[in-house]
């Protein structure tokens, strides 16, 4: 499944990244990398990235969403990982990346943790 | 690898492989005897080392071929990574997985060959390169599919 994603904003100073298909090594990292900084660069501190429909990631992707943590986390803001699948969750694990990137059942438990902490975020 | 069964495909420097390598792998799997979900992981396990022969070993030189050899026996999938670069040791690649590492970008595809498969081995070829082999067996029946 070709990759794509979609945006959302709310004016809360939470946004979401829809992403959809398969996350592996090539232009759709660069894409999704230079989203995340332009949401930063707008003072979106809470970002969500919502994985229900992202069906696979290899390394290269875990790589860039540390990056993408590490830009938020830079900015003085927090990112969440949302409505991860089970398999996706299984490869985070293996890695042990889950340990430094919060993963909740869905991108709506994502933007009530980001909007719980608004003050700090 | 088995007498018999291996099949071999040479594949070019450039990451434009990689898709129609894992899922050439896959399907060999799936003659194997493994199951969609393993099929899955194991197209991961050697997607990531064919990346690194790839990017690591051979550092997108045109000039420079990545081997994928696969076989085994019924129930077992035995798959052979080679490249033509200089080379590296299995015990220096950094614990991806260490608490000074976590938050790096890279270092986590020979991690996720390791986890998913049941053995991996390096060996250096001469004049230059590197064999990664990697080796998976069916889980028996029951087996918790989590300890993959």
């Amino acid at each position: 499944m070709p990759f794509e994603m979609a945006r959302s904003e709310d004016g809360s100073g939470v946004a979401v990244l829809t992403l959809t298909g398969t996350l592996t090594m090539g232009s759709q990292l660069e894409r999704l990398e230079a989203s995340v900084a332009e949401l930063t660069g707008k003072s979106q501190l809470g970002v969500v990235l919502d994985l229900s429909q992202v069906s696979y990631l290899d390394s290269s992707a875990i790589g860039t969403l540390i990056g993408c943590n590490n830009t938020v986390k830079k900015a003085g803001g927090r990112l969440r990982l949302g409505g991860v699948t089970e398999r996706v969750k299984r490869i985070l694990e293996m890695t042990g990346v889950d340990a430094v990137l919060p993963l909740d059942a869905d991108a709506n438990a994502s933007v009530a943790a980001l909007r719980a902490v608004t003050g700090e975020v | 690898m088995e007498a018999g069964g291996p099949v071999f495909r040479s594949l070019e420097s450039r990451v434009e492989e990689v898709d129609e390598a894992e899922a050439w792998v896959r399907q060999f799997a799936a003659g194997q005897g493994f199951d969609e979900s393993d099929q899955y992981f194991i197209g991961l396990a050697v997607r990531e080392v064919v990346v690194n022969a790839i990017k690591h070993g051979n550092r997108f030189d045109l000039s420079k071929k990545v081997g994928l050899t696969l076989g085994g026996a019924p129930g077992e999938l035995v798959v052979e990574v080679s490249d033509e670069g200089e080379g590296f040791l299995l015990e220096e690649v950094p614990d991806a997985q260490v608490a000074e590492n976590l938050e790096r970008r890279s270092g986590r595809g020979l991690l996720l060959a390791r986890r998913i498969m049941d053995a991996i081995s390096v060996h250096a070829l001469e004049p230059a390169g590197t064999r990664v082999r990697l080796v998976k067996r069916v889980a028996a029946p029951g087996a918790d599919r989590d300890q993959m």
